[in-house]
């Protein structure tokens, strides 16, 4: 998993949402924007660098060296 | 068009996610990058994390001891990018949430390996900010460090 900087953090929740399901405080929906876009921005990139180079996580590489060495 | 996966980190009733998931998911599926699939871990009721690499086998395609666990990692493994959306509960993130990320361990290597992940957090006490998901919290860190190990 790759995290990202770009959260977006809802301090006194119980008043922080209009009657319309919105943020009182635009500044939320703001740093929602930079988290989607963030996210997308990554996620497509990360799918194509998965698809031009899969590289075994290093679990499973840290697993088959100890297999290889007969632990 | 990219797999957006909401995870819903509350079980709890009246759970604040409950006026921040609707709103965030609703922007989320806006974003012309992105399909949006929310999970919400009230209909994953996820057993206490017990896998051992015996019970889930092969790590390529792990197997895992209980069904619901091994549902959980396919549909874990069809994201493209995560969103949890978590209160902040003792400076951390709820117990239910640690055990959903736990419980994918396998798939942490083989099922969410270089994929990006983001938070939206949540805090009701009064005076307090979430903390448990600040970058540079040490509960942020630890928990990206325990949830993102590649």
């Amino acid at each position: 998993m790759v995290p990202l900087r770009s959260t977006v953090l809802i301090p006194l929740v119980g008043a922080a949402f209009d009657h319309n399901g919105d943020p009182q405080n635009p500044a939320a929906a703001t740093a929602a924007g930079i988290m989607l876009d963030d996210l997308a921005w990554w996620a497509a990139v990360l799918q194509q660098a998965r698809r031009d180079n899969p590289l075994p996580p290093a679990a499973l590489r840290k697993m088959a060296t100890a297999g290889n060495a007969g632990h | 068009m990219l797999n957006l996966n909401i995870i819903i980190g509350s079980t709890r009733p009246g759970r604040a996610a409950d006026h921040v998931a609707p709103w965030i998911a609703g922007l989320a599926k806006e974003h012309p990058a992105f399909t949006v699939e929310v999970l919400d871990l009230r209909d994953w009721p996820l057993p206490f994390f017990a896998e051992t690499y015996q019970t889930i086998g092969d790590p390529q395609h792990p197997a895992y001891s209980d069904p619901i666990v091994r549902r959980w990692n396919q549909r874990i493994a069809e994201g493209d990018a995560y969103l949890f959306i978590t209160p902040e509960y003792n400076h951390s993130v709820p117990g239910v949430l640690k055990n959903a990320i736990d419980s994918v361990f396998a798939s942490l290597p083989s099922a969410t390996s270089r994929r990006p992940s983001s938070a939206t957090a949540a805090a009701s006490p009064p005076g307090s900010g979430p903390s448990s998901t600040s970058p540079t919290s040490p509960s942020r860190r630890r928990w990206s460090r325990c949830a993102a190990p590649c």
